[in-house]
């Protein structure tokens, strides 16, 4: 039996999706993503530890910044953002009295982080608590909330005005059970018109 | 189910080699499947008649939720062992091992049959080229009733076999090197038969007017025949995830290898089964059913005159390379099983010299033979020696889905580099979410159809099939008491540690970290809850 010589334009777009589609599986396969060393793997999936991350506010530009800041950190893995706001009650008032302002403020302050973090589709938690001190509010909400890594933001225009003592700071830093971040930007960026 | 706890591990220092490249590890698994197309395209197009290329395509389906299950398991435990490993992890030492056993009957009949048909190819070839003239069968008499009806390719045959053990023995390089250059030989002489055969010979006319006929006159046991052939085309995949523990990078690679297959395998198939039809009538394929991809190969115009025997020389290495893959699987199978105290230590010397598991090599290619040996004594050897194939693949098979599903309860934190598709979120209370694998229920399912048919259908794989099981099932009875291990139940085995070991060795480092962080989020809410329960 002799073969037929026949054309159909069939099976020439068959023939060219057939070649196509073999040589583009094939390109695919044979190139893998590149080997990661151990040391950078390490590096990158401490990262991705941070499943709960808490951020301060005072309900400042440079502390939505801090929420900004939180919210790209947890991107990746979907983390879960914590909003804390602590009031300070001075030792002469009762820690439970009402104060309203200050409950207004930080209301306010936590609202509008939570919609910064609704904007990246993470989940979000707002606290707002109160203490005699700011940096031990801090420390309780964040091992209250099991906090991976709590970022810390500071007032630029106090370490302008060299008025910074750093005590909250410090404490946080040296009583921390996890990884802290401390965001500070500089004043010039505060003052700038862009970021007024 | 008891639990005993018992020191497990490999020889110091003694381990196999990861020397298995990208290419090496897709060539590995394309040389078991893509050899069964030479064979099944006659058997499913006679069956299926003018619907084969649909018999393939639902076969295939079967095949794609194997290959994804395989996929997800081989590259999130990249260790030798394939399906029994992952029998094992999921089900429990038992289960193991019928798994294991299993795929090893399917690996055994691998050598045999595809060595078998590799020398009936070679046969052919020679008599093409040598000596012009029609092969005929030559037959020794041993008594009356006892008769070799072709001895000739049974020693081609066992020829073969001993110079694949050799092959193997020396080492995953070698053996590698002769797969990866064969078999991409083959896939440029399949690919050049496609191109041409759709560009200068097909009809799709022809096609069209086949598929109505047999539509009009459908017949529901043929076609389902024909669909149930169309899946043994398939087997073989699981090769890849054999030879994880020997590739390098296997959490990478493995998932685009074994993907790359899938595809590969699936799209030949239906290209072949609707070229076939739209070149020649069905009928002249069922005369054909010996070498009907040399037969498609003569009808295309220009190359025709040189394909038939260039269609048998392809043959005959394409099937050559899958009875060495066969070699491989079940040498590294038993290699495994042994260090999982399933099979005797016996098994789990690897050579000094070439740190390859040359018993196993050289004790389950014997035992090829000896099937080579006694199926010699029926008139058709390759029918004798496929009638067992798919049962062993299929049985492994069911297995295997259930431990993938199993596996995805038990062991959540495993990193996968690769999921099965569509799964739907059970969030459980207090515990890590599980993704449940529809598309493993649905190819489990589909799979124990497919075996069902195959113990109905298939005379001697009926008896032959459940014999094998029924015998290594004895030899663990005996073989786990004399060890004072439980039967039916396991032996303790550190996973978590074990996994680590694994993916360090692999140099995963990132799925490493991963999973490091997995068993760190799960310590916590275990901490959360034994807190709870406290309070």
């Amino acid at each position: 039996m002799h073969p037929t010589l026949v054309f159909s334009p069939l099976g020439i777009v068959i023939s060219v999706v057939f070649v196509t589609s073999m040589v583009s599986v094939l390109w695919w396969m044979l190139h893998p993503p590149p080997q990661v060393e151990a040391a950078v793997a390490k590096a990158r999936r401490s990262i991705s530890a941070f499943r709960r991350i808490m951020v301060t506010t005072r309900g400042m530009r440079y502390d939505d910044r801090a929420v900004e800041l939180a919210c790209r950190l947890g991107q990746e893995q979907k983390s879960e953002i914590v909003v804390s706001y602590i009031i300070e009650v001075p030792l002469t008032l009762p820690l439970g009295i009402k104060l309203d302002q200050e409950e207004k403020k930080a209301d306010e302050a936590v609202n509008r982080a939570l919609n910064i973090i609704k904007l990246h589709q993470l989940s979000a938690v707002g606290s707002i608590g109160r203490d005699r001190e700011a940096a031990r509010g801090i420390l309780r909400a964040s091992r209250e909330h099991e906090a991976d890594l709590l970022i810390l933001s500071i007032d630029p225009r106090k370490t302008a005005l060299k008025k910074f003592s750093g005590k909250t700071t410090e404490r946080i830093l040296s009583e921390a059970s996890c990884e802290v971040i401390v965001d500070h930007i500089p004043v010039s960026d505060l003052l700038s018109p862009e970021s007024m | 189910m008891s639990t005993d706890t018992l020191q497990l591990g490999p020889e110091p220092n003694v381990e196999l080699r990861r020397d298995v490249s990208i290419w090496g590890s897709f060539m590995w698994g394309y040389a078991d499947v893509g050899a069964d197309i030479y064979t099944a395209l006659g058997l499913v197009i006679a069956a299926a008649q003018g619907m084969a290329s649909v018999a393939f395509a639902i076969a295939g389906l079967v095949y794609i939720c194997i290959g994804l299950a395989y996929t997800e398991l081989a590259s999130a435990y990249p260790v030798a062992g394939g399906g029994h490993y992952y029998a094992l992890r999921g089900l429990g030492d038992f289960w193991g091992f019928v798994a294991g056993v299993a795929l090893l009957l399917d690996y055994t009949i691998d050598i045999s049959l595809f060595s078998v048909a590799s020398a009936g190819y070679f046969l052919s070839f020679w008599s093409k080229i040598i000596t012009h003239a029609e092969r005929i069968k030559h037959q020794i008499h041993l008594t009356s009733s006892v008769v070799i009806y072709d001895w000739v390719m049974v020693v081609v045959s066992l020829a073969l076999i001993l110079f694949l053990i050799w092959l193997n023995i020396r080492g995953m390089k070698e053996s590698s090197l002769f797969n990866e250059i064969l078999g991409a030989l083959d896939i440029v002489t399949e690919s050049t038969l496609v191109v041409c055969g759709f560009v200068f010979a097909w009809r799709p006319e022809l096609i069209s007017s086949q598929f109505l006929e047999t539509w009009h006159h459908f017949d529901l046991h043929r076609f389902a025949y024909g669909t149930s052939l169309g899946i043994i085309c398939f087997v073989g995949l699981e090769s890849i995830s054999q030879a994880a523990q020997e590739t390098r990078r296997p959490a990478t690679i493995i998932p685009r290898t074994s993907i790359t297959l899938i595809i590969t395998v699936f799209v030949f198939a239906v290209a072949f089964s609707n070229l076939s039809l739209g070149v020649s009538p069905w009928q002249n394929f069922e005369t054909h059913m010996e070498d009907p991809v040399a037969y498609l190969a003569t009808l295309i115009p220009f190359i025709g005159f040189i394909a038939g025997p260039f269609a048998a020389f392809l043959g005959m290495t394409i099937l050559a390379i899958s009875a060495n893959s066969g070699i491989m699987s079940a040498s590294r199978l038993t290699f495994s099983m042994s260090q999982l105290k399933l099979l005797s230590p016996w098994f789990d010397k690897v050579h000094q010299r070439y740190r390859t598991p040359a018993r196993t090599i050289a004790f389950f290619s014997g035992l090829g033979i000896l099937f080579v040996a006694a199926s010699a004594f029926t008139p058709q050897i390759i029918d004798t020696l496929g009638n067992m194939y798919a049962f062993g693949a299929t049985l492994g098979y069911i297995i295997v889905f259930a431990s993938l599903i199993k596996l995805r309860f038990v062991d959540p934190y495993t990193p996968r580099p690769y999921h099965v598709p569509i799964n739907f979120s059970w969030k459980r209370p207090g515990q890590v979410p599980v993704q449940v694998p529809i598309l493993g229920f649905l190819g489990m399912v589909g799979v124990s159809m497919i075996f069902f048919f195959v113990v109905y259908t298939h005379a001697i794989g009926r008896i032959a099939g459940p014999a094998w099981v029924a015998l290594c099932l004895l030899y663990y009875v005996f073989y786990r008491r004399s060890l004072k291990l439980p039967v039916l139940g396991s032996v303790k085995h550190d996973w978590e540690k074990e996994q680590m070991a694994v993916l360090t060795s692999a140099e995963e480092y990132d799925l490493l970290e991963r999973y490091k962080l997995a068993l760190l989020e799960r310590d916590k809410i275990l901490k959360k809850k034994v807190n709870g329960t406290k309070i």
